[in-house]
C-alpha cells in the first residue's frame, strides 16, 4: 500500500510539473536528486560530471515539460534518464569509467562497491558493510545493478526491467542468480541466509 | 502507528519508508525513532545491522546535496534558458566571436529561404515540406529545442529552424536559415543531415555550430567528426546517381567555411579551440624539454593534427609553463622560442622550423 500511493503522489507532482508548478519541480528534486546521483556514481566516478548529468535531466524535463507524457514510475523514468545521460554523455566526452570500457549496447559499465568506511560511524558495521559488498562483487555487473535498483533504489521488477532494457522475467532471473551465488558465497551468518530465503519472486 | 517491525526480516527492514529515511536519507527524527526503538527490541539488532549495512554497501559513498543546495538547482533549473550550460561549456564563447562578423542584413537571407524554399527542400527531404515544424527566434535569447530523437538545437537571434513531425527511418534531416549550436544524439542507422541554401553537413552524433551568412556558411566541430558538402556537389552526385559526393571531413576544433564566390569549402581551425583531453595539472610546465614531445602534446591537447620535421628540430628544447595560455597564444610562444613558425593548413597545424643547431 506504501508503494501505491508514493506512486500516486508523484504522478500528482508530475502533472502539477507539467502545468508548471515550480514547487512541484523542487519536490521531486528534493525527493530524486541524491538518489539520481548515487546511481550516475555508479557508472561515472565523477561526481561533477554526475551531478551536472542529474540536474541536465530535470533541465530537459522542465523544458519539455508540456510534451512529455506523466511516466508510470516515475522514480523508474528519473533513474532511466540519468542512466542513458551518464553513458551517452561519458562516452561523448571521451570520460573515463570506472575500470569498465564503454559498451553502450551491453549496459556493461556498473562498477564494483567500494564503499567508503570512513563515512561508517560504526566499526562492526563498517565491516559488516565491507563483507556484504564484498559478496556483492562477486557477482556478475547486470545482477549487481538489478540488486542495485531492487535494493538501494526500491524498486519493483517492472521498473527494474524498463531502466536496463529487458523484460521482468529476464529481471526476476537476474536477481534470483544473484540470491543463489550470494547464499553460497556468504557463509556463516544465518540470518542472512533466512534472509535470501524468504525472498521469492 | 508503526507496522511490527519485531516481526521484520531484513528486506522489509530495506524497504521501510522509516528504515530508509534513516539510513539513505540521514533524517535525524528517524534517526531518534530507530534508536528508541532498537533499545526497546535489542534482539533486533542484528537484523538491522544487517540492513543497514547492506543499503550502505550498496549506496559506497554519501554524496547527498544538502536542502538548500537542491533549492538553488531548483532555481536554476527553472531559471536557465540553456544560456547557463553553454558558459559552462565554454561554447558560447565561439558563439560570442561569430556574432562580431555579421554581414548581410537578415531580412535579405530570411526572404532567400522564402524564394529559394519549397523546391529546394523537397528535394532534400518530402518531410520537410509535407509535415514540419518552423521554429524562429527573433529575440536576442538563444532558444533551445529539443527534437524528438533526444538531440538539442540551440537557434541564436534571427534564425529559423525548419525541421518533421516525424523523421524519415533513414535520416534525419533538418533545414536552417541563420546560427545554430547542434547536440546530436548518435544514431549511427539515422544519420543527422544539417541542411542550408548551400551547404549540407552530415554528422552521426556530435555537437557543433552551423552559420549562414547570405550565401556564405560556416561550420564549427566541438566534438566527434562530420562531413560538409555543398548542396551543388550533393545535387551533381545525385544527378549521377552515385553514392558519394566531393566532401570535407572535420573533426573537432576544425572548421569548414563556404565562400559562395570560389563555391568551395575551406578546411580551417575554429578561431578558439578548446582542450579536449584533461590536461594533468602541470603537463604543460617544460623544463628543458624536446619539442617535439610538446608538439605531440598539443597535438592530443587540441585534437589536431601537427605536423613538422623531426629531424629539422631534434636538437630544439624548451623551458616555458604554457598552462595558461590558449593554442594559439602556446604556438607564438614556442615558436618565438624555437626561431620557427607555424600556418594552418586543412585545418592542419604546420610548424616550419629552421632547426636549433646553433
Amino acid at each position: 500500500m506504501a508503494a501505491l500511493s508514493q506512486t500516486t503522489t508523484d504522478r500528482q507532482l508530475w502533472q502539477q510539473l507539467k502545468s508548471g508548478s515550480e514547487l512541484a519541480l523542487g519536490k521531486l528534486l528534493a525527493k530524486y536528486f541524491n538518489l539520481l546521483q548515487n546511481y550516475g556514481f555508479k557508472f561515472v566516478r565523477e561526481e561533477n560530471f554526475v551531478k551536472d548529468c542529474v540536474q541536465e535531466v530535470f533541465i530537459e524535463i522542465w523544458n519539455r515539460r508540456e510534451q512529455i507524457s506523466t511516466p508510470e514510475s516515475v522514480r523508474a523514468y528519473l533513474l532511466s534518464c540519468v542512466r542513458r545521460r551518464v553513458l551517452r554523455e561519458s562516452d561523448r566526452q571521451h570520460i573515463i569509467k570506472e575500470a569498465w570500457p564503454v559498451d553502450l549496447e551491453n549496459d556493461s559499465n556498473f562498477v564494483e562497491f567500494s564503499p567508503e568506511w570512513s563515512v561508517i560511524e560504526q566499526e562492526s558495521l563498517a565491516e559488516t558493510t565491507h563483507r556484504i559488498a564484498d559478496v556483492l562483487n562477486r557477482l556478475p555487473k547486470r545482477q549487481r545493478e538489478a540488486i542495485y535498483l531492487r535494493f538501494y533504489q526500491n524498486l519493483e521488477r517492472d521498473e527494474i526491467a524498463v531502466i536496463m532494457g529487458v523484460n521482468a522475467q529476464s529481471v526476476s532471473n537476474l536477481l534470483q542468480a544473484a540470491f543463489k551465488s550470494f547464499r553460497e558465497n556468504w557463509v556463516g551468518l544465518v540470518t542472512w541466509v533466512f534472509f535470501l530465503g524468504y525472498i521469492v519472486f | 502507528m508503526h507496522p511490527d517491525y519485531h516481526k521484520f526480516e531484513v528486506e522489509d527492514f530495506t524497504q521501510d519508508e522509516r528504515f530508509r529515511r534513516w539510513v539513505i536519507q540521514r533524517d535525524p527524527e528517524s534517526e531518534a525513532f530507530w534508536v528508541g526503538w532498537l533499545a526497546a527490541h535489542p534482539e533486533m539488532a542484528g537484523k538491522v545491522q544487517l540492513a543497514r549495512a547492506f543499503l550502505y554497501a550498496l549506496e559506497e559513498k554519501n554524496t547527498a546535496l544538502s536542502a538548500e543546495e537542491l533549492t538553488s538547482i531548483t532555481e536554476e533549473v527553472t531559471e536557465q534558458n540553456s544560456a547557463r550550460s553553454f558558459w559552462r561549456r565554454s561554447i558560447f564563447q565561439i558563439a560570442a566571436s561569430l556574432f562580431l562578423v555579421a554581414g548581410l542584413s537578415y531580412a535579405f537571407w530570411l526572404n532567400r529561404t522564402g524564394s529559394a524554399g519549397i523546391e529546394t527542400l523537397s528535394e532534400i527531404s518530402p518531410v520537410l515540406v509535407a509535415d514540419f515544424e518552423e521554429i524562429e527566434n527573433k529575440e536576442g535569447q538563444p532558444k533551445t529545442i529539443t527534437l524528438h530523437d533526444g538531440s538539442t538545437v540551440t537557434l541564436y537571434k534571427k534564425s529559423k529552424l525548419r525541421y518533421p513531425k516525424k523523421f524519415m527511418a533513414d535520416q534525419r534531416a533538418v533545414y536552417l536559415t541563420g546560427q545554430a549550436f547542434f547536440d546530436i544524439t548518435k544514431n549511427p542507422k539515422q544519420p543527422f543531415w544539417v541542411h542550408t541554401d548551400r551547404i549540407s553537413t552530415q554528422v552521426f552524433g556530435t555537437s557543433f555550430m552551423v552559420t549562414t551568412q547570405g550565401e556564405n556558411a560556416k561550420v564549427e566541430v566541438r566534438s566527434g567528426r562530420v562531413s560538409v558538402y555543398t548542396r551543388k556537389d550533393i545535387g551533381t552526385a545525385r544527378r549521377l546517381q552515385q553514392n558519394e559526393a566531393m566532401g570535407v571531413v572535420l573533426t573537432a576544433n576544425q572548421q569548414a567555411s563556404f565562400v559562395n564566390k570560389e563555391e568551395r569549402l575551406v578546411k580551417s581551425v575554429v578561431p578558439q579551440p578548446i582542450v579536449l583531453q584533461k590536461i594533468e595539472s602541470h603537463a604543460y610546465e617544460f623544463d628543458e624539454a624536446p619539442i617535439s614531445s610538446v608538439f605531440d602534446q598539443l597535438e592530443r591537447t587540441y585534437g589536431l593534427p601537427v605536423i613538422y620535421d623531426a629531424t629539422t628540430v631534434k636538437n630544439c628544447y624548451i623551458t616555458a609553463n604554457l598552462t595558461d595560455e590558449s593554442l594559439f597564444d602556446k604556438l607564438n610562444l614556442i615558436a618565438r622560442i624555437s626561431h620557427s613558425n607555424y600556418e594552418i593548413v586543412d585545418g592542419q597545424i604546420i610548424i616550419h622550423s629552421k632547426g636549433c643547431d646553433n
